[in-house]
């Protein structure tokens, strides 16, 4: 009976996820140019992986965007504690703060295109306020582009932050506020000393997804703002291997590097399976 | 308005160095997650001469010629309709699959369940680029390139993983005497599944068509892959392929970001309610 059940989401799974997952690794051992049958070559797109520097510059601008983690894991806290705290504004600001996340970051994308231009409305501001030397061609400099792009991605995912920590500060017994408020502890006190530790389940589980997220979901956001520009200095790994797959018809050689995003997440998904257990002993046990 | 908003706010929760710091702080980021709407609606009803002397005031006069324009030459109303019907599919198929599935996982006993549960929940955190070759792959193998069904098979097993999972905890938190006193009057599974369980499981299920359907509807990588003929894009692919186009001028562009942010306002706003639940399944139990 519960096999009946189970048939049609393992087959759609099976077809769909696992036998995907293990011809990702059998195409990284071949040559293949999207049409005809893929070239068995071993391990010489690893090979080649080693000496590519593309593929190093996006290595290497994955691991800068982890420079962004602390921000993108404390300001949603930050800012749930505000909203948890705001009285009756409290639900317009949850709502207004999640509107980002409902959008396509192909809206977003365009959004910030237009607005980034050099002479744009962002740049035009800037140059009221008599900070006129700080404009600048924001998405085409090699050293703001990789920053600009991670600045509009944790403001689109703020939202969803907000939303998990508010759900955490619910869980927690609002005396422990009282008891700080009356010894007199200050803003910054009672998140140290209180919302912290009290929610240190729900940071360990958003540090996670973050951890995770920041190799996965970065691809749209890079797509319509930059397309990996200018140069290679917005490449991660996640956009290489479309690229290379869809603009420069190297399947297998991308397959490679899909495989080393694989391992990296890999690795960063068992941690959020052990978390998952731990988090529901009564589903699964 | 300090003294009345003052001792609700303290009421509520810790200190903030200043009442009204936080509320501050709140208010700009509100404005900022709202103003890109107010944005793209102001500059869908310019003209480009207004647009280009002011990019930010209210349109004057007001024209619908971009509208029109994105309609026809942008054909986002055809787009719409492509969305529409892929993420429909899509969602339908998804609850149809995933419902008996997470059910079964949650209430029925039987060997490699853990097991099964846990690797689901570990599918979950596959990143795209990895399966987005294998895919592209297997999906032109089944001669479903250029298929709507193509698309929508991807789409719905790209979220079954998260909807089953969220099925699952959902109904494992459901009173266990129901089922038994059902199981007693000897109802079958399937009788439990259908009079019992689905009606009981309907928040859960409205989260998941929520979230599955914002996902989707804003979803670019797979669109762009299996749905190239320029009659069936989706509308996210449409919109990056119009401001992919430099020549496309900033009103048309946000025309075509209007009619696409309608649909998301909408199913946001109706089912806001119940997205707390979805995102934070994982993380507050």
């Amino acid at each position: 009976m519960a096999l009946l059940l189970l048939v049609p989401a393992l087959a759609l799974l099976g077809v769909f996820r696992l036998v995907p997952i293990g011809e990702a690794f059998y195409l990284s051992l071949t040559r293949w140019n999207g049409v005809g049958e893929p070239e068995w070559v071993g391990l010489a797109n690893y090979e080649a992986l080693l000496k590519d520097r593309t593929f190093r510059t996006a290595l290497t601008n994955n691991l800068a965007i982890l420079l962004a983690v602390p921000a993108w894991v404390l300001l949603p806290l930050f800012v749930a504690s505000l909203i948890h705290r705001a009285g009756p504004g409290a639900r317009f600001f949850r709502l207004a703060l999640f509107l980002p996340a409902v959008l396509s970051p192909v809206v977003i994308g365009a959004f910030f295109n237009v607005m980034l231009q050099y002479s744009g409305p962002v740049n035009e501001l800037l140059r009221m306020a008599g900070l006129g030397w700080v404009a600048s061609e924001w998405l085409h400099s090699s050293r703001t582009a990789l920053p600009v792009v991670m600045v509009v991605f944790i403001w689109a995912t703020l939202g969803i932050g907000v939303l998990v920590y508010l759900a955490g500060l619910a869980q927690v017994n609002p005396e422990s506020w009282d008891a700080a408020r009356l010894d007199g502890a200050g803003f910054w006190q009672v998140q140290r000393h209180i919302t912290i530790p009290e929610l240190r389940r729900v940071i360990e589980f958003w540090t996670v997804i973050v951890l995770i997220s920041s190799f996965t979901a970065v691809f749209p956001f890079i797509y319509t703002l930059t397309r990996g520009g200018p140069g290679y200095s917005t490449y991660t790994l996640d956009y290489y291997v479309y690229d290379k797959a869809f603009q420069g018809s190297a399947l297998g050689y991308a397959s490679a590097v899909g495989v080393v995003l694989l391992v990296i997440v890999g690795g960063l998904a068992a941690l959020n399976v052990l978390l998952f257990r731990r988090g529901d002993r009564g589903l699964t046990a | 308005m300090t003294q009345s908003g003052r001792p609700t706010s303290r009421a509520r929760g810790p200190i903030v160095p200043g009442w009204w710091v936080g509320f501050g702080v709140l208010s700009l980021l509100a404005i900022s997650a709202i103003y890109p709407f107010v944005f793209v609606a102001l500059t869908a009803f310019k003209s480009e001469p207004n647009y280009a002397s002011d990019p930010v005031g209210l349109p004057s006069p007001p024209t619908v010629a971009y509208l029109e324009r994105a309609l026809e030459v942008g054909r986002i109303g055809d787009y719409t309709l492509n969305s529409l019907l892929v993420v429909g599919a899509a969602v339908l198929l998804v609850v149809a699959v995933a419902s008996p599935a997470g059910f079964a996982l949650a209430r029925l006993r039987f060997p490699g369940r853990t097991i099964l549960l846990v690797g689901i929940v570990g599918l979950m955190t596959i990143p795209a680029a990895v399966l987005m070759i294998p895919l592209f792959r297997l999906v032109g193998q089944l001669g479903l390139i250029d298929n709507y069904l193509g698309l929508v098979l991807v789409y719905a097993t790209l979220n079954l993983p998260f909807s089953i999972y969220l099925v699952a905890a959902y109904v494992s938190g459901l009173p266990r005497e129901i089922l038994e006193a059902a199981e007693v009057d000897g109802a079958s599974v399937l009788d439990q599944l259908r009079s019992i369980v689905l009606p009981l499981s309907l928040p859960a299920l409205a989260t998941i068509v929520t979230l599955v359907f914002l996902w989707l509807w804003n979803e670019l990588l797979f669109g762009l892959l299996i749905l190239q003929d320029p009659d069936m894009r989706t509308l996210t692919v449409g919109l990056a392929t119009l401001q992919g186009q430099h020549t496309t001028p900033v009103p048309l562009l946000a025309a075509g970001l209007l009619v696409s942010m309608g649909p998301v306002l909408v199913v946001f706003l109706v089912a806001q309610r119940h997205l707390a639940r979805g995102l934070t399944a994982g993380a507050v139990k």
